[in-house]
């Protein structure tokens, strides 16, 4: 038999909403995640070890709850990830639960990423994303040994921190690039439920008297005596600071690489979540909810509801946020030095990028396929998920992130057993045949 | 209970169930998994399934990033940059 | 050189061939201008593999073309030519799985031989005795070649430009040409050129621009492996299936097995190609033949299966009708080349087919070489009813 059911990618709030409203229509969604358990990025505290009793918040409970109740219709496929769909309508599905089947409509879900300004250092070990060491701690309740320091800049990095502060360690600082404080008055026409959050977070800071160096920022990390040095500057001036591990943030951008509205062929399919457009975890799920009901309408799966639109509010906020966290980081800062690593992946440096940028203008302008081919950004393993901000940054004038991302398959890096052993469901069976 | 351990480049290391195999190298202190091809250090860096620089190499599974992949009890984990990676396959 | 609207030459196509012809001209004194609808190696030259191989030429005129094209190049490697450190030598290793491929490996030997050609077989004999460890089962003769080389399209494209002393400009399209007595005008997305001869080197964008000229775009899906362990030698050369060339004789391959080439890179990448699907666009890639290709990779080379697979894409080659490249000055316009019809072979030929171009464009005289690749072959044919 041919297997045509809905695929949602990504179990995040997104992808878990979006699989609840299926399931409550009556239709039996495949819903696959690459982590080994549900709740995405903001809940990951729902795969929490069996050993933790993570405090979770009401949502959280709901949603798992919510969840639970069409579990048995839902066919959840974790430590499986999504590897393409392409125009055939086949979708690959690779790993612990593998397959090939012809879902009728897909839905991507597949959150965010965090954007990580390149700084001289930020290739040692012992320097994360702070997204990692968020989910380390909500997953398994430990973060790693000696002195940890935040930096950065966005509202994550301080719930972050104060996670760590509740999990008994503090970091010795946060650096923020911006100055959210400055604007008090700015903040308090956030929300209220972000703003009890935000103030929960701060007060969980203070009273730890975590120092939070705003308008600094972190220019260079390097390794003494086995300790990171993180060199930090503050109109001018400079200072060291030696800790064991360091997280940075710079901020959210959607993780859609690989997804386009170009893939669909024949099927209908929706993005929804932080992949769609980063407005947080409650937008997330009503996200699902709406890509949900849109793919009812597509299926006609039920007559006459037309899907909801996206609730404005939550771009408010996120705009909002935005500007109380102004002064982003902009890598044309040339006090970059030219040897500062861009594309961890292929290791290609700032001077790479500039020389290559420079050769080309003597005769004429470069293009995203140069970059791409001759000077290798955005072909690791990765897809450009790291470099890509910067180079499109850095060549505004010439190419566009979008010539520069392409949009190619699989959307990460699958190994090539995986798809020889993904049974396919596309045929009839009696028709398999590889050869 | 008794403790589970995965062997890290022939070395023991314990883990609790629900580890994945970055969670448990980080509880025994391991930041460093080896070097990527590009010499640059292999480590964990985005923690979810993205950045590709935390890839080891698991047997019975190959190379897969330690950031997803829980720990399995006695199971042999190796940094792709140890050399002795195809002689053990051959064992 | 100040940009100017007047020109010895108008190069419309930024691929390895017009980049190649763009060198060959400027080294013999003409002032030359290269334009791109879309940038450097934006088509074939950039999605492709690059294997300069004789070996999987059609006997007679290509095999021949093929090897003076390949025993130019090398010299360009050497010295601080331009081709140094793009164009590399290597062996080439070709497979039978079964009876037709084997019958393959042996019309090649033969080949190899009555053509006297540069490329040389240095061991034929069971899989077991080949210099490559760890085959599959199903391979029962290999074929090492020597003498082949390896040389990626967009490094080569690059170089080219790179050393010209010659005008580029793009994203610039050749949308219309007036051939005149004072030479042609061209009319391009930002305005008019004037130049004494036209080169179009446009690989499919030609169709549109020549509609005479009959051809079919015929895509390939190439897939891209990750790096692989330290610990894991890479291939010394490419693992190619007879059946490729099977594909090429007038029986086709019949059930020899899908055609696969396993192509090692400098960065300890492999590149596993490619298939030859008629009238195929760039963005035509799909899960059933990849999976196609890499099942019969893996079953050449087990080891694969191991490898991670990091893009897939495909690169769209212009064929012609008969098989032959494309290749002189239009049948009633003098002072318009074409050059195309490289299907899956421009790579290789680039070097020679530059040369030639620019022979030709400065002198007048054009190789006996290249007379049976002219395009006025398509506008005698134009009579035969179809
Ligand atoms: C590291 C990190 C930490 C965050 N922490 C917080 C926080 O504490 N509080 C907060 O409010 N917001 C946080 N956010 C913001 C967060 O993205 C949103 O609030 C919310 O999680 C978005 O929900 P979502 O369902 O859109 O995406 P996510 O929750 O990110 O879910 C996406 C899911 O898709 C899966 N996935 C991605 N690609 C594939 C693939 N190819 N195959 C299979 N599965 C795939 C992922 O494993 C993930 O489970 C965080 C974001 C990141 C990146
Ligand atoms: C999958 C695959 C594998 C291959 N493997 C090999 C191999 O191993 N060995 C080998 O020798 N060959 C190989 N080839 C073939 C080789 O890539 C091509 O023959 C060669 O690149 C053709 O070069 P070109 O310059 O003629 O055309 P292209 O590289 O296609 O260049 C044409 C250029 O013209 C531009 N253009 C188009 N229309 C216009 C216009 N109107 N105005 C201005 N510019 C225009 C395009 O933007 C493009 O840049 C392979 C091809 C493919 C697809
Ligand atoms: S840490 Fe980024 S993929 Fe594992």
């Amino acid at each position: 038999m041919i297997d045509t059911r809905p695929l949602i990618v990504g179990a995040g709030p997104a992808g878990l909403r979006a699989a609840i409203t299926l399931s409550d229509a009556g239709l039996h969604p495949v819903l696959v995640d690459h982590a080994p358990g549900i709740g995405g990025a903001v809940y990951a505290n729902l795969r929490a070890q069996p050993n933790l009793t993570p405090k979770l918040t009401r949502e959280a409970c709901i949603l798992r709850q919510d969840f639970e109740r069409v579990r048995p219709r839902v066919d959840l496929r974790l430590s499986t990830a999504f590897a393409a769909f392409d125009q055939a309508g086949t979708a690959l599905l690779t790993g612990q639960a593998g397959m090939m089947f012809k879902p009728r409509a897909v839905i991507f879900a597949t959150g965010a990423r965090e954007r990580i300004q390149p700084r001289p250092g930020w290739t040692l070990a012992g320097v994360s994303s702070a997204g990692a060491l968020q989910i380390a701690l909500k997953t398994t309740g430990t973060l790693p040994l000696g002195r940890l320091l935040l930096a950065g800049t966005g509202p994550l990095l301080y719930a972050i921190a104060a996670q760590m502060v509740a999990a008994g360690r503090a970091p010795v600082a946060v650096i923020e690039t911006g100055n959210p404080l400055r604007h008090p008055l700015m903040a308090l026409r956030l929300p209220a439920p972000v703003l009890t959050e935000a103030a929960r977070y701060m007060g969980r800071l203070l009273l730890a008297g975590v120092p939070i160096l705003s308008g600094t920022d972190l220019t260079r990390i390097e390794t003494r005596n086995g300790a990171l040095i993180a060199h930090t500057s503050r109109q001018g001036r400079w200072a060291e600071i030696a800790v064991d591990h360091i997280g940075l943030h710079d901020g959210l951008a959607r993780n859609d690489f690989g997804i386009s509205a170009e893939m669909t062929g024949q099927t209908p399919v929706f993005q929804a979540g932080d992949c769609r457009s980063v407005l947080g975890r409650w937008a997330a799920e009503d996200d699902g909810k709406r890509a949900a009901e849109q793919v009812l309408h597509a299926l006609k799966a039920t007559p006459g509801r037309a899907a909801i639109a996206p609730d404005q509010r939550f771009v408010k906020t996120q705009t909002l946020l935005a500007k109380l966290f102004a002064r982003a980081p902009s890598l044309a800062a040339p006090d970059l030095p030219d040897d500062t690593v861009i594309c961890r992946c292929e290791n290609r440096s700032l001077g790479d990028l500039k020389q290559a940028l420079q050769a080309a203008s003597e005769q004429t302008q470069t293009t995203a396929r140069t970059l791409r081919l001759t000077e290798r950004f955005g072909m690791g393993p990765c897809q450009g998920r790291q470099c890509l901000d910067w180079v499109a940054a850095l060549t505004a004038d010439t190419t566009s992130f979008a010539d520069l991302r392409g949009n190619r398959w699989p959307i990460k890096p699958v190994r090539v057993r995986d798809i020889l052993d993904a049974p396919d469901f596309t045929v009839d069976p009696s028709h398999q045949d590889l050869k | 209970m008794s403790v589970q351990t995965i062997l890290w480049n022939g070395t023991p290391i314990a883990f609790l169930p629900g580890d994945t195999i970055a969670s448990a190298l980080s509880r025994a202190g391991i930041t460093e998994f080896g070097l990527r091809q590009t010499a640059l250090p292999a480590a964990i860096f985005c923690g979810i399934g993205q950045c590709q620089n935390c890839l080891v190499s698991i047997e019975g599974i190959g190379v897969a990033e330690a950031c997803l992949t829980l720990c399995d009890a006695a199971q042999s984990v190796r940094s792709l940059s140890d050399h002795r990676l195809t002689e053990s396959a051959h064992d | 050189m100040q940009p100017t609207d007047s020109y010895d030459l108008v190069i419309a196509g930024a691929g390895i061939i017009g980049a190649s012809v763009a060198w060959h001209a400027t080294q013999r004194g003409l002032r030359v201008a290269v334009i791109d609808a879309k940038g450097p190696a934006a088509a074939a030259s950039g999605a492709s593999d690059g294997a300069v191989s004789v070996a999987s030429k059609r006997p007679g005129l290509m095999a021949n073309l093929a090897d003076a094209s390949l025993c130019y190049a090398r010299e360009m490697a050497q010295h601080n030519g331009i081709l140094k450190g793009i164009f590399h030598p290597r062996p080439t290793f070709i497979f039978a799985r079964s009876a037709p491929e084997s019958a393959a490996l042996d019309r090649l030997t033969r080949m190899l031989h009555d053509q006297s050609l540069s490329v040389t077989i240095h061991q034929d004999g069971a899989a077991q005795t080949s210099a490559i460890s760890g085959l599959g089962k199903d391979i029962t003769r290999v074929i090492e070649l020597q003498g082949e080389a390896h040389m990626l399209g967009y490094q080569a494209t690059h170089a080219y430009l790179r050393a010209a002393k010659c005008d580029l400009f793009w994203p610039r399209s050749l949308e219309a040409y007036e051939p005149g007595p004072e030479g042609v005008r061209v009319f391009t997305s930002a305005g008019e050129m004037n130049c004494a001869q036209l080169v179009i080197a446009s690989g499919i964008g030609t169709m549109g621009l020549l509609p005479n000229v009959p051809m079919i775009a015929r895509s390939g899906q190439l897939i891209v492996s990750d790096r692989g362990p330290a610990s894991e030698p890479n291939l010394p050369g490419p693992l190619t299936s007879a059946a490729y060339l099977l594909d090429k004789t007038a029986n086709g391959r019949g059930d020899a097995g899908l055609p696969v080439v396993i192509d090692p890179l400098h960065t300890g990448q492999v590149l596993i190609g490619s298939t030859r699907e008629d009238h195929g666009t760039e963005r035509q890639t799909d899960i059933a033949t990849v999976r196609r290709l890499l099942h019969s990779a893996v079953g050449c080379l087990p080891r694969l299966a191991e490898r991670r697979i990091i893009r897939v894409f495909a690169g769209v080659r212009s064929a012609s009708l008969d098989g032959l490249p494309i290749v002189g000055a239009l049948p009633e316009e003098p002072n318009v080349v074409c050059a195309t019809g490289f299907e899956g072979d421009g790579i290789c030929l680039s070097a020679l087919i530059g040369r030639e171009i620019a022979a030709h464009l400065a002198t007048g005289q054009s190789s006996p070489d290249l007379a049976a690749l002219t395009p006025g072959r398509f506008s005698s044919q134009e009579a035969i009813p179809a």
